[in-house]
């Protein structure tokens, strides 16, 4: 199985709430191989919830990904003091297997709160696991709001990619 | 890029360059058109509720593979 199959097995397990978003999350709107966009990690975005955000870390744990926080790993004990810490300042923790697998919890989607993206999401299957998907007009349009190099760069890959709906539109 | 006229001394060079130049920052306006484009993307048969994607990660894997493979040619 996948390695992001695995984990969504593990997450969903763990009734954690969170949303595909990012690049991955754009991919797994792609028609075929050539709208696949390449990234390096996969992002999911989760509710400002400690209790959420405690059981993705223990999911996380239970297939044997490391957790990090920053470029350190996680601080022990990995409690609900620790996640609401961590809630309240928005930060970022990254799981990997050290081997290339990286998936960002991330608790900030530029323009966008968790329950109006988790609201409207779709689900799509990967390996027969169900996975909420953000819609397409949201994180593009995320990624316009935040407006970074990488950002911009998509955008304009993006764009070519739907150049045909885009032109058949006249 | 022989095949551009360009060695690869004058590619590194010219991305230097690029790198050099102030980037574009801040948000983006999306144009009516495109956002069009991405609802109607979004409603394609393939992208119904419950679609199988496994095959994107399927894709993606295979491309890594491919990369990782990848040596710089004289």
């Amino acid at each position: 199985m996948e390695p992001f199959a695995r984990l969504g097995v593990a997450l969903n397990q763990a009734a954690v709430r969170f949303v595909v978003i990012g690049v991955a999350g754009a991919n797994l709107w792609a028609r075929s191989g050539q709208t696949i966009f390449t990234t390096r990690d996969y992002d999911l975005f989760l509710p400002p919830d400690p209790e959420n955000a405690l059981r993705a870390w223990e999911a996380s744990d239970t297939i044997g990904l490391g957790l990090l926080c920053g470029d350190e790993p996680l601080d022990r004990p990995r409690d609900r003091f620790l996640a609401q810490r961590i809630v309240e300042r928005r930060a970022l923790v990254r799981a990997t297997d050290g081997a290339g697998f990286d998936v960002d919890f991330t608790l900030v989607m530029a323009g966008f709160e968790f329950e109006e993206v988790f609201a409207r999401s779709r689900n799509f299957e990967v390996e027969g696991v169900p996975f909420t998907v953000a819609l397409l007009r949201d994180i593009v349009a995320s990624k316009a709001a935040a407006g970074r190099e990488k950002d911009r760069l998509f955008l304009a890959a993006h764009a070519e990619a739907l150049k045909s709906l885009i032109e058949g539109s006249d | 890029m022989e095949a551009m006229g360009l060695s690869r001394d004058e590619v590194l060079r010219l991305l230097d360059e690029l790198a050099r130049r102030p980037k574009p920052d801040g948000p983006v306006v999306l144009s009516k058109r495109y956002r069009e484009a991405v609802e109607r993307w979004e409603n394609l048969p393939e992208n119904a509720e419950s679609a199988d994607k496994g095959w994107v990660l399927r894709a993606d894997r295979s491309w890594r593979r491919s990369m990782a493979s990848a040596r710089l040619v004289d």
